[in-house]
C-alpha cells in the first residue's frame, strides 16, 4: 500500500478524502478476503481511530449508530426490543472475533446480498448519514443500497452515522438466519421482523429479507396484510408463493433459488412465531 | 510387565505399568506452552521467500513463457521454468521402503506445453520478500489457449474423449470375482439396488504445507517441512538430478495431514531453489495455495445391487466402483484398491463380483485422504445395507448381525482374517448408547443411524512394508528413540517413548524422541495407511525388548536369578520374584557400560509381505490385518429447512490394544468430527475444472458448534498385529462416521438422499418429494 492514514478526527479524515482516491478501512473483515494479495492496494484510510464514529447515542429523534460501531459494540449497548434483531444478527456475524473487528458501517457499504446487518436495519427505517468535505446529506438505507456491492457512495464521500427514527424503536422483534453449518456461515437466507401490537392487535410490521435478492428487501404487501392480526395468527398470513414472488433469489454454490425462497418463508413464520409467543409470555 | 502378546484375544490378564494409560503425550507440553517450533517457525539468516505461478485454466496449452520481467525485478533471486529444469518430472507414487516406484505416471514438476488441471504450476520465484516474489508472480507473462478438457467420470470413459492420462483415461482397474454371483442374485427373494456419489473433500488441516531449505557445507539439500512423508527424498534427489544421500527431510510437529502431507508439495520446490540460488529458500503456502496446490479425496460412484433370502442373509453382492483421479495418477490405484476391496464391507458374502476403475479428467488430482478409498466404500455399503433393511422390512441392526463377518471368516478376497473380529460388540455397543429416539415434534424429526466397517491398516502386503527403530539407554538411565517416523500429531513419538518406556520400566517423560529425519533417524516409512504405530510400534518394541534382554541376563547375573525372573519398573531393576532384590537402573547401566555390553539397538520391524492378488479374480491378501469398529448418530433434522443437528455421536472400535488412550480417543474424536462435516456440509465444487469453493468461506468444516461430544467406546481384542496385540485407529474411527450420519438422516426424514453431502438443501427437497408421493 501507498500511504497509510490513521486520522483521529473525522474532519481530518474528510479533508483526506477531498480529492484522493482511498479505500476506507474499518474492520477490514470484508476488505481483507477481498484482497487476494498481501496487502492492500494504493492509498488507505483507516477510520477505526476516529473516537466521534464509534458507539451509539440515544437522543429525542431517534438512535444514532457511529460508524465504526462495532457489531461487539450492539451487543453491549442497551437498547429496547425493537432493536433485539440488530444483536440477534449481531451475535451471528462471525464469530466473537469478527465481531469485535467488523463496523456496521462496514457491513452496509460493503453491500454484500447477504450482508446479516442490513435486514434488521431495514426493518428499524433506517437512515444513512454521508459525509464529506462539503457537506452532510442522508439517505433511507434502501436507497443506499443500490445493487450488489453497489451503493450511491460518492467519491469523496464516507459513511458516518447510521439512525434510527424514535418511532421505529417500538414493537418486539427477530432475527433468523439460515446457514449450511450452524456457525461462522454467509446466510442461505435471513429475516428480520418487528411487530407492532401494544394491545394484542398488530398495529404496524416491519419484515426485511436478506440473502435472496441484490438487495435485502422489506415485504410492504405482508406487512400490511399483518397489520390488525393478533400475534397468534401472524405466521399464518406468511404465503409461500407471495414471497417467492416478492423475492428474486439466485442460485449458487450456497443454495438454488426455489430453496432460498422456500427457507425465507419458513423463517418468516418462524421469526413471527417467536415474537407471537414472545408477546403471550 | 508381563507376558506381552495374547495369542488368543482377551485370554491372558495382562497388565502394563505405562501402556493403555491416559498418559500425557510428551509432546504435549510443548504445544501447550507454545514452545513448539513448526516446520513454518523455522527462519535462516539471507534467506529467499518463494511464491508459485498456477495455471488458471484447468486444460490449456501454454503459447508463450516470458519471464524476463520478473527476473529483472529487484530483489528477485530466482526464477524458473520448465527450461531451467534438469528433469522435468517426479514421482507420484507412494514412497514405498522397497525403492521400487511405479515408472509410468511421474508428473510434469512444471508445465512445459500442456496445463492439465486448475493450479498447475508454471514458475517458481525465489525473492527478497514475500512481497517482491509476489509482485514478480505479477509480471510473468503466459498465455494459456484453453483446449477442450474432460471433467466427467463418465465423458471420460467415451472414446471420443479428450486424453487425459494413458489412451483410455483409466489410471487403474480392478476386479474381484468370488463364488457366483448370479446364482446367488437367482437364489434372492430380494435385489436391492442403489448408487451412491460422494464428492471431493479438501484435508483443511490447520497449518498449511511450509518448509525451509538450505544447503549444507557436505553440499546436501536440507529441507525442514511440514510432512508426512521424509521418505520423499528420494523422489525429490530423483527430480532434481541429485544422489538419494545429498537430500535430507527433517519433519517437525504436523499441524494436520490426513493424506493430504504424503505427496511431494513444496519440498521439491524449495530444493530446485535452494540448488539454484545456493541461499535457503522458505515457501509457505497460503490457504488459497493449499487449495490448489495438493491432491484432494477422491469422489466416487458406487453402484450396489444386493440380493437378500428371505431371512436377511446376502446372496450375493455386485459392485461396480468409479473413483474420479484428475490427470495425474498419484495414489490414485491404491485408494481404488481400498475401496475395491473393502466393496461389501464388513459382510460374510460367498457370491462377490466387484469391477472397479479409477478415471482421469481435468479437474483436480486426487490422492491420499484418510481411509483411503476404503471410507468411500463404507458411504456406499452402508447406506446399501439400511436401504435393503428398509426394503426387506427388518430392523437395521438385525440384518447386520445376520451378515457380519465373524472371526475367521474369509472377506471379499478370500482371505481369512486372523484377528480378533468384534464388529458385532461394537454395533451393539455404540447403538445402545443412543438411548431412547426422542419424540418428532413439529418441524423436528429424530433418527438413529449406525454404520459397520471393515478397515484395513498397513501397507498392502505386495508393497513389502518395513520399519526401523533404535533404542538406547544413557548413562544416567534415561532412554532414546529414534525413529524416521513423522510425527502428524496423532501423538505418534509419545506412543513410541510409552513403548520403549514400558520395556525398559523408564518413565516416558524421561525418554527423549528424535524422529523425522531422512539422514539421521532409522527410516520408518510415512505416518499414513494407519501404519505408524503398528509398524514403528513394533520396531522399537524389537529394539527396546532386544536391549531389555541383554540388560536382564546381565542383572539376572547379578543377582542370582533367571533373565525371565528379571523385570524393570520406575527406574529399578529387580527380581520379580522377590522384590526386596534389586538396584536402580542406572547402576545396573553403569556395570554395563563398563563391561562393554550393548545398551542400544537398531531393530528392523517386517509386515508380512505377500504378492499382488489374483488380477482376474482379486482373490488373495491385501492388507495385513484388519480393524472392525461401528459408529452411531443421533441426528435431529429440521424439515422445512433441511438443517441436521448431530446430538450424539459414538464410536465403538476394537483397537486391539490402546497404547495411550487418550491418543486413541484424540484419533476418534478427530476423525468423527471430519465424518461429519463430510457427511453434511464439506465440498469442493469444480465447475468444467475451476474451483468455485476456493477458500474456508466456500468450503465448510464443522465448527465447534457443529459437533456434539463425541463418545469412544474402545474394547480391547489384544488381537492385532501392532505391539502388544493393538490394531490401527487413525483411519478407522473416521471410516464410518459420515455413513452413520447418511443414514441417521434418512432415518429421520424417510428418505435417501445418496448424494454426499447432504446439505439442507438436499434434505429439504428429498422431504418434500416424500410429501408430493405420499
Ligand atoms: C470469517 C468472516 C465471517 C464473516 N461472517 C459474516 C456474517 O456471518 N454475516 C455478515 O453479514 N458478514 C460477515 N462477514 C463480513 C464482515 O465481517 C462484515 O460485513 C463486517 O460488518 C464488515 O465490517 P468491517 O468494519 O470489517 O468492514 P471493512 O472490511 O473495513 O470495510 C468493508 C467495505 O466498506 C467500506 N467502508 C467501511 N467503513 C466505511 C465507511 N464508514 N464509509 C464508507 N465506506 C466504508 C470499505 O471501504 C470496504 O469497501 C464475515 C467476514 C469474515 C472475515
Amino acid at each position: 500500500m501507498d500511504v497509510y492514514h490513521r486520522p483521529e478526527t473525522l474532519q481530518d479524515a474528510l479533508a483526506l478524502l477531498n480529492g484522493t482516491a482511498l479505500t476506507v478501512a474499518a474492520g477490514c473483515t470484508d476488505l481483507f478476503p477481498a484482497t487476494p494479495a498481501q496487502e492492500l492496494a494504493g492509498q488507505v484510510l483507516d477510520i477505526t481511530a476516529i473516537a466521534a464514529l464509534r458507539g451509539i447515542d440515544e437522543g429525542a429523534d431517534g438512535w444514532r449508530l457511529g460508524a465504526a460501531t462495532t457489531w461487539s459494540d450492539i451487543l453491549r449497548a442497551s437498547l429496547p426490543p425493537a432493536f433485539d434483531m440488530l444483536k440477534q444478527a449481531a451475535r451471528e456475524v462471525g464469530s466473537v472475533q469478527i465481531q469485535n473487528a467488523g463496523t456496521i458501517a462496514g457491513n452496509i457499504c460493503n453491500a454484500s446480498p447477504a450482508a446479516d446487518g442490513v435486514p434488521p436495519l431495514l426493518a428499524l427505517d433506517a437512515a444513512v448519514e454521508l459525509a464529506s468535505s462539503t457537506g452532510t446529506r442522508r439517505l433511507a438505507l434502501c436507497d443506499f443500497l443500490t445493487g450488489v456491492r453497489q451503493t450511491a457512495l460518492r467519491p469523496g464521500e464516507m459513511v458516518t452515522a447510521i439512525e434510527v427514527p424514535r418511532a421505529s424503536g417500538a414493537g418486539c422483534s427477530r432475527f433468523l438466519k439460515l446457514g449450511a453449518r450452524k456457525y461462522l456461515v454467509i446466510s442461505i437466507a435471513s429475516v428480520a421482523v418487528r411487530v407492532v401490537a401494544p394491545a394484542g392487535r398488530v398495529e404496524g410490521a416491519a419484515l426485511a429479507v436478506g440473502a435472496c435478492s441484490p438487495v435485502p428487501l422489506r415485504l410492504t404487501a405482508l406487512e400490511q396484510r399483518l397489520c390488525g392480526r393478533a400475534p397468534d395468527d401472524l405466521p399464518d398470513a406468511v404465503d409461500d408463493a407471495a414471497i417467492a414472488g416478492a423475492l428474486s433469489p439466485i442460485s449458487d454454490i450456497r443454495a438454488d433459488a426455489a430453496y432460498r425462497a422456500a427457507a425465507a418463508a419458513e423463517l418468516l413464520r418462524r421469526a413471527l412465531g417467536d415474537i407471537a409467543d414472545g408477546a403471550a409470555g | 510387565m508381563n507376558k506381552m502378546d495374547s495369542a488368543v484375544p482377551g485370554e491372558q490378564n495382562v497388565s502394563y505399568r505405562q501402556i493403555g494409560k491416559p498418559r500425557t503425550r510428551i509432546d504435549s507440553p510443548g504445544k501447550v506452552f507454545g514452545k513448539t517450533p513448526y516446520a513454518g517457525d523455522y527462519v535462516m539468516p539471507n534467506m529467499l521467500h518463494a511464491k508459485v505461478l498456477r495455471s488458471k485454466l484447468p486444460s490449456a496449452r501454454m503459447t508463450r513463457l516470458d519471464v524476463s520481467k520478473a527476473r529483472d525485478l529487484p530483489g528477485v533471486a530466482c526464477v524458473l521454468t520448465y527450461k531451467d529444469l534438469k528433469i522435468g518430472t517426479v514421482a507420484t507414487d507412494i514412497p514405498a521402503q522397497t525403492g521400487f516406484r511405479r515408472r509410468d505416471t511421474d508428473q510434469q514438476i512444471l508445465v512445459d506445453e500442456i496445463v492439465r488441471y486448475q493450479g498447475e504450476p508454471i514458475a517458481l520465484v525465489a525473492a527478497e520478500s514475500v512481497e517482491i516474489a509476489e509482485h514478480a508472480l505479477s509480471l510473468i507473462e503466459v498465455e494459456l489457449e484453453p483446449v477442450p478438457g474432460v471433467y466427467d467420470v463418465f465423458e471420460a470413459q467415451k472414446p471420443d474423449a479428450p486424453k487425459v492420462f494413458g489412451d483410455d483415461n483409466i489410471v487403474a482397474s480392478y476386479k474381484v470375482r468370488k463364488g457366483d454371483v448370479e446364482a446367488g442374485f437367482a437364489a434372492a427373494e430380494t435385489i436391492v439396488e442403489n448408487t451412491f456419489r460422494t464428492q471431493y473433500i479438501e484435508h483443511a488441516f490447520l497449518e498449511p504445507e511450509v518448509g525451509l531449505g538450505w544447503e549444507d557445507e557436505q553440499g546436501v539439500i536440507n529441507i525442514r517441512t511440514s510432512t508426512q512423508a521424509v521418505e520423499t527424498f528420494r523422489y525429490i534427489a530423483d527430480a532434481i538430478g541429485i544422489p538419494h544421500s545429498k537430500v535430507r527431510i527433517r519433519g517437525a510437529l504436523v499441524g494436520g495431514g490426513f493424506g493430504g502431507k504424503c505427496d511431494v508439495t513444496v519440498e521439491l520446490y524449495i530444493a530446485l531453489l535452494t540448488l539454484k540460488t545456493g541461499r535457503p529458500v522458505r515457501l509457505g503456502y497460503t490457504r488459497e495455495d493449499s487449495f490448489y496446490g495438493h491432491g484432494k479425496r477422491h469422489p466416487f460412484i458406487i453402484s450396489h445391487k444386493t440380493g437378500f433370502a428371505k431371512d436377511g442373509r446376502i446372496t450375493a453382492s455386485k459392485i461396480d466402483i468409479t473413483s474420479e483421479s484428475g490427470p495425474y495418477a498419484f495414489m490414485s490405484p491404491y485408494v481404488l484398491m481400498y475401496a475395491t476391496e473393502a466393496g461389501p464391507g464388513p459382510y460374510l458374502v460367498d457370491n462377490v463380483h466387484i469391477d472397479s476403475r479409477s478415471v482421469a479428467t481435468n479437474n483436480m488430482y486426487t490422492s491420499a485422504f484418510r481411509g483411503f478409498g476404503a471410507t468411500q466404500a463404507c458411504i456406499a455399503y452402508e447406506q446399501q445395507m439400511d436401504e435393503a433393511a428398509k426394503v426387506l422390512g427388518m430392523d437395521p441392526i438385525e440384518l447386520r448381525r445376520i451378515n457380519l463377518l465373524k472371526t475367521g471368516d474369509a472377506i471379499a478376497t478370500g482371505f481369512e482374517v486372523q484377528s480378533a473380529v468384534w464388529t458385532e460388540e461394537c454395533m451393539d455397543r455404540a447403538w445402545a448408547a443412543l438411548g431412547e429416539k426422542p419424540k418428532d415434534e413439529g418441524a423436528i424429526r429424530y433418527g438413529h443411524g449406525i454404520a459397520a466397517y471393515q478397515q484395513g491398516y498397513g501397507r498392502m502386503i505386495w508393497l513389502h512394508d518395513t520399519a526401523e527403530g533404535w533404542v538406547g539407554v544413557e548413562m544416567d538411565g534415561t532412554v532414546v528413540v529414534r525413529s524416521g517416523m513423522t510425527d502428524i500429531g496423532a501423538g505418534q513419538t509419545s506412543s513410541l517413548a510409552q513403548i520403549a518406556g514400558e520395556l525398559l520400566g523408564v518413565d516416558m517423560m524421561d525418554i527423549t524422541v528424535y524422529n523425522s529425519d531422512s539422514s539421521t533417524t532409522p527410516l520408518a516409512g510415512t505416518s499414513s495407511a494407519t501404519r505408524g504405530l503398528y509398524m514403528s510400534g513394533n520396531a522399537v518394541r524389537n529394539a527396546a525388548t532386544a536391549v531389555r534382554n541383554r540388560l536382564a541376563a546381565r542383572a539376572a547375573q547379578h543377582f542370582g536369578v533367571a533373565d525371565s525372573d528379571i523385570d524393570f519398573a520406575d527406574s529399578r531393576v529387580f527380581v520379580a520374584s522377590d522384590r526386596e532384590k534389586s538396584l536402580p537402573f542406572k547402576e545396573l547401566i553403569a556395570t554395563c557400560a563398563s563391561e562393554g555390553i550393548h545398551r542400544s539397538e537398531l531393530a528392523i520391524f517386517r509386515a508380512p509381505f505377500g504378492d499382488w492378488i489374483d488380477p482376474e479374480t482379486g482373490q488373495g491378501q491385501v492388507h495385513p490385518d484388519y480393524t472392525y469398529g461401528a459408529h452411531a448418530v443421533q441426528v435431529a433434522v429440521d424439515t422445512e429447512t433441511g438443517e441436521v443437528t448431530i446430538l450424539k455421536s459414538v464410536g465403538a472400535h476394537d483397537v486391539g490394544q490402546c497404547v495411550n488412550i487418550a491418543a486413541v480417543e484424540g484419533q476418534i474424536e478427530g476423525g468423527v468430527a471430519q465424518g461429519h462435516g463430510y457427511a453434511l456440509s464439506e465440498e469442493l465444487i469444480y465447475k468444467d475444472g475451476c474451483l468455485v469453493t476456493p477458500s474456508l468461506s466456500e468450503y465448510l468444516c464443522p465448527t465447534s458448534m457443529d459437533s456434539p461430544r463425541i463418545e469412544c467406546i474402545i474394547l480391547e481384542s489384544r488381537s492385532g498385529l501392532g505391539p502388544f496385540g493393538a490394531k490401527g485407529i487413525g483411519e478407522p474411527g473416521h471410516t464410518p462416521a459420515a455413513s452413520a450420519v447418511a443414514n441417521a438422516v434418512a432415518d429421520a426424514i424417510g428418505a435417501r438422499v445418496h448424494d454426499f453431502p447432504l446439505t439442507p438443501e438436499k434434505i429439504a427437497r428429498a422431504v418434500s418429494a416424500t410429501r408430493d408421493n405420499g
